[in-house]
């Protein structure tokens, strides 16, 4: 027979599956990101008027369930989440930017590194971006990440004069189409050439990629709403990571 | 040449690059020797070689052994939101177009065929396959040259119901969609297509005279009628240096 002091420490304590309840609720209403640590056994079993025992049960169930990662030593964390295969029937047709809102809407974070930037000039930028010969190029060399891993390198060039503080963006966080758009000049027309190729070994380096593993090749020119060219982009995407996806007519 | 953030043989590759692009030098064209485009571009010899290097890894030229560079072949052009059928596709290319039947047999859909032509058309709620898993189809293999080269395996699966009659002679060595349209009146009207990249096996490598394992261009659609019925599952192997797919929003 169970004493008195016992039932009502039953009634009170929280079950293993009621906090794992709570934690997976939060973690789906976004209060734990994916990639973010859990408050520690102790704080939990507090917050719940529970044991460590029963907090530890909870996560050992959401990590059966595949939502959290524990790691011996170092806590728990809510599981990133799985890039899977970026499905796209074109890079460009979302308003915050191809790449960045790929990533987002499978719910991974998109970041860049900035290997290159700054003015240049030459025949071949001018005539995609139909300038006078001698006009003045943006060059912008990124790596594209999905929680910090490369997806896509992405050689973008626009006129320099249309983008006049560009250079004090900072890429590594900001949206480039974003940046555009602040300065009227958002591409929303595009003529593109889509290839499989191989790349160099420097640019496998960037991107991490195993030899052998080929890329998509996008070439894209971007136009604004007055049918000018505001960019020249050459995007690589990992063939596994992405997914090129067509409806014709 | 001003000081720039890009190396001297990545900018003289795009000059080069903007040469071929413009049509001063056109397929098949010889590119002057590095000699000269040394001088022409006051840099060093090895300079342009890289540069050089940097297009044939891009595959916009060739290095021929002791005769210079050559302008690679242009590849062949998917309209990305217009479907056609292969030997139009190629025929405006200006190249002339062969393909050869490997096989061709009358069986139940293969169940593997049923999931995947399922799996792409439950991508959008206008189009429907109706497919049971008892039908029938054509499973037609044939090999595609461009130029007296294998450029690519088509396999293709297409509904017996609709098409009875079908004959080896109706598919050798002309268009299936000319074919489907002159003998069954079907217009081919709409595709949903997926493009990714494989490895080849042993067959592919074979038949498109490659190592094994290369990788190679997987291109497979479902396609439907004028009348929205599904009338064909592909799956092709192609080989990627040789198309390109492309879509123009704007005139320029």
């Amino acid at each position: 027979m169970k004493s008195m002091s016992d039932e009502t420490k039953e009634k009170k304590k929280a079950t293993a599956s009621e906090v794992a309840c709570q934690i997976r609720s939060q973690i789906e209403e976004g209060i734990f990101r994916p990639g973010e640590k859990l408050p520690s056994e102790r704080y939990l079993a507090n917050k719940y008027g529970t044991t460590r025992a029963t907090v530890q049960y909870a996560f050992q169930k959401l990590a059966k369930e595949d939502i959290v990662v524990r790691s011996h030593g170092a806590g728990t964390f809510v599981k990133e989440a799985d890039l899977g295969r970026l499905e796209f029937r074109r890079l460009t047709d979302h308003i915050d930017g191809g790449i960045t809102s790929l990533v987002e809407r499978v719910g991974g974070v998109a970041s860049s590194i900035v290997l290159t930037k700054g003015i240049i000039t030459g025949s071949f930028f001018t005539h995609k971006l139909q300038l006078e010969e001698d006009a003045p190029v943006y060059a912008l060399h990124r790596v594209r990440c999905g929680n910090g891993i490369p997806v896509a390198l992405e050689y973008t060039y626009v006129p320099a004069e249309l983008f006049e503080d560009i250079d004090t963006v900072d890429f590594a966080a900001n949206s480039l189409y974003q940046y555009m758009d602040s300065k009227n000049h958002m591409p929303i027309r595009f003529n593109e050439i889509i290839q499989i190729v191989e790349i160099i070994e420097r640019e496998r380096t960037y991107m991490a990629l195993p030899e052998n593993v080929p890329v998509y090749s996008c070439k894209f020119i971007g136009f604004d709403k007055d049918n000018r060219v505001v960019e020249y982009t050459e995007m690589f995407a990992r063939c596994d990571m992405f997914e090129l996806n067509l409806d014709s007519r | 040449m001003r000081k720039t953030i890009l190396t001297k043989d990545v900018l003289i590759s795009r000059e080069i690059e903007y040469m071929i692009e413009t049509g001063m030098f056109g397929e098949g064209d010889k590119l002057p020797s590095e000699r000269l485009l040394a001088d022409q571009f006051n840099v060093q010899r090895g300079t342009i070689r890289n540069a050089l290097q940097l297009l044939i890894d891009r595959g916009l030229i060739e290095a021929r052994d002791r005769s210079g560079y050559y302008v690679a072949a242009s590849r062949i052009r998917f309209d990305k939101d217009q479907y056609n059928s292969r030997r139009n596709i190629i025929k405006q290319s200006g190249k002339e177009a062969f393909v050869k039947l490997l096989s061709f047999e009358k069986t139940i859909i293969p169940g593997k065929v049923l999931e995947k032509a399922e799996e792409m058309s439950a991508e959008d709620n206008s189009v429907r396959s109706e497919l049971s898993p008892d039908v029938h189809v054509y499973r037609i293999m044939r090999l595609r040259f461009i130029d007296g080269e294998p450029i690519a395996i088509e396999r293709t699966n297409i509904q017996c119901d609709l098409t009875p009659d079908l004959k080896e002679e109706d598919v050798h060595d002309q268009s299936i969609y000319k074919m489907l349209n002159d003998k069954y009146g079907i217009k081919m009207k709409r595709a949903y297509t997926r493009i990714t990249a494989v490895y080849a096996n042993g067959l592919e490598s074979e038949l498109l005279n490659i190592d094994m394992k290369k990788p190679v261009m997987r291109y497979e659609g479902i396609v439907f009628d004028s009348e929205g019925r599904l009338i064909e599952y592909y799956d092709d192997i192609l080989l990627k240096e040789k198309v390109e797919f492309f879509s123009n929003e704007v005139d320029v």
